[in-house]
């Protein structure tokens, strides 16, 4: 019996490594690519600078356009997977196409969390930020827009910000928590990215929420924060953070996080029904749990290890460890593992030379979580040590020095791994 | 494909790979008009790591599976068919994601242009231009035998 084609779900970046991995090993079935969006796979995360007008929009493709048909992907822009029977091994899109599945990869990603606010129904002028429908949108009422607010401090309402001030609106930030990016840099960090911002004439407003948006004659003209205070607001966007987009799934794949609950092979609770990317769990190796992390490498390598699960290849991977690189104009960070006090009691290590600041976290003799601002040439060789904490204790001293390098690294370690790179181990 | 191997143990740290690596990708191609003139400098793709006597010579791996592709939010780094690792400046928007991830550090920073430079194993040329000038074959050119493969 000819087997129905390999269905996947969603088209960003888990999905493009899940076909590229597979097709590199070898497996030739045809996919079957359901998207609800109508683009051919882009990099979210450029919708920032494309609002900005920092890069030609013809270069947000992840891929060339050929990439579906080299592949031998029938790729359906405009499809989104609305029910999932899969019991039966069959699925519907909105538009009522009906297909057939065994195999099937789920990377249908996250989609905003939206607080409830009163007014937000009737006001136009407010967004999400999250994909290229919302970047268009954003960019096609900005001529009449002076005032900007935006909803969360985290890496989307940081870059919101950055792009809205390059086209010179007025904008204010209101986060629930207490500072900048509370989850990927300490409290110094937060303070340097905020005097740098508040330079640019942004203006926060911590411990703070939305109480009512105001609404003249159904458009929006400010909102009213729950400390009483007013903002001019005619142009509200919603960075609140991520869920996984889960609405359209049997309860039977869900874990208690609302997210999809995968192994170790990124495998579900049924039979050759995978999952990947912002939508499933991951395991976190510096927490030692299993959790939401919604990073694009993680999807990626999500998507790489279905992969590799579906066409029977074995392979060994400890865990993933949380990592973003992210700037504001000038000021750049990269943060990795745990950067501030999260319950676990940490040894930190902090180092402010001239340009830069650096924070260390060590529990034990592990090093649990990197932080970089200014300086961030070549960190990759100390953010490495995560997944390797054999070495720390012998570098532990070595990469708080400002040249540390790859040379630093134990010979036999050295000759080892770049051999494994190379393809030799 | 043809691969830069890094023997550090015949390394002594002399540095004219590095030279010949800046030349190669300078505008002039000409070693005192690309160190005096050009401005900024053509950025070098290898480096060279000194340590008391030790030292070695390091440049992007075009690894099997690599970790800087993972990071790529652009597409701007993407692995071709034959194994490498190919860089579209393009379409690089200087996130540095890939700076966090690459292990040997290789990946370098142009902060002039806000984007990243690294090794292009000199496709263009017969034999890269680094491994040219090494002159105790501290760096060679070898093919990769054993079919590129996942690990």
């Amino acid at each position: 019996m000819k087997q129905a084609p390999i269905g996947v779900i969603g088209n960003s970046i888990a999905a493009i490594s899940f076909i590229e991995t597979l097709r590199q090993a070898g497996h030739r079935d045809k996919i079957l690519l359901f998207s609800k969006e109508e683009y051919p796979a882009y990099g979210r995360p450029l919708i920032s600078y494309l609002l900005a007008g920092k890069i030609d929009p013809d270069n947000i493709f992840l891929r060339s356009p050929d990439f579906y048909h080299k592949n031998n992907v029938e790729f359906l822009p405009g499809e989104e997977v609305t029910h999932l029977d899969i019991s039966n091994h069959r699925g519907k899109t909105r538009s009522g196409k009906k297909f057939a599945c065994d195999r099937l990869l789920i990377a249908a990603g996250s989609k905003p969390f939206i607080p409830p606010l009163k007014g937000i129904e009737e006001a136009s002028k407010v967004f999400t930020f999250t994909t290229l429908d919302d970047a268009q949108r954003i960019q096609a009422t900005l001529k009449n827009v002076k005032n900007v607010v935006i909803v969360g401090a985290g890496l989307i309402g940081l870059k919101a910000a950055e792009s809205l001030s390059y086209k010179n609106k007025n904008i204010s930030v209101v986060e629930l928590s207490e500072r900048i990016l509370p989850s990927v840099l300490d409290k110094q960090g937060s303070g340097l990215f905020q005097q740098r911002m508040e330079k640019d004439g942004i203006h926060f407003y911590f411990k703070n929420t939305i109480q009512r948006v105001k609404v003249k004659n159904r458009n929006l003209c400010g909102v009213e924060l729950e400390n009483g205070n007013s903002l001019p607001c005619d142009l509200l966007i919603i960075a609140a953070g991520v869920k996984p987009n889960t609405d359209f799934l049997e309860e039977s794949l869900l874990s208690e996080n609302r997210a999809i609950s995968v192994n170790r092979y990124m495998q579900t609770a049924r039979d050759g029904i995978y999952a990947a990317g912002d939508i499933c769990e991951a395991y976190d190796l510096i927490y030692n749990t299993v959790r939401h992390m919604p990073i694009w490498p993680n999807a990626y390598w999500q998507g790489h290890f279905a992969a590799l699960s579906m066409a029977g290849i074995p392979y060994n991977f400890k865990g993933h460890v949380s990592m973003n690189s992210i700037g504001y104009k000038d000021l750049h960070m990269m943060s990795a593992g745990i950067v501030e006090d999260s319950g676990i009691p940490v040894e930190s290590i902090v180092i402010n030379r001239d340009k830069s600041y650096q924070r260390f976290n060590f529990q034990d003799e592990k090093l649990v979580g990197a932080l970089f601002i200014g300086d961030v040439q070549e960190k990759g060789v100390i953010t490495h040590l995560l997944k390797h904490q054999e070495l720390v204790p012998r570098l532990k001293d070595k990469i708080q020095k400002e040249n540390f390098s790859f040379l630093d690294y134990p010979r036999e370690y050295r000759i080892h791994h770049l051999q494994k790179a190379q393809g030799k181990k | 494909m043809k691969r830069i191997v890094n023997r550090t143990e015949y390394c002594v740290g002399c540095g004219l790979c590095r030279i010949n690596c800046i030349v190669e990708h300078s505008r002039s191609k000409h070693i005192i008009k690309a160190f005096r003139d050009e401005n900024p400098r053509p950025e070098e793709a290898i480096k060279v790591l000194n340590r008391g006597a030790q030292a070695m010579a390091i440049q992007c791996q075009h690894c099997t599976t690599p970790y800087c592709i993972s990071t790529c939010i652009s597409g701007a780094l993407q692995k071709e068919a034959d194994g490498f690792v190919v860089h579209h400046p393009e379409k690089c928007v200087g996130c540095y994601s890939c700076v966090l991830a690459c292990p040997f550090g290789s990946i370098r920073i142009r902060e002039h242009e806000k984007k990243i430079f690294k090794c292009d194993l000199c496709r263009h040329r017969k034999k890269p231009a680094c491994v040219e000038g090494c002159p105790n074959r501290a760096l060679i050119q070898e093919e990769n035998e054993k079919k590129e493969k996942e690990t």
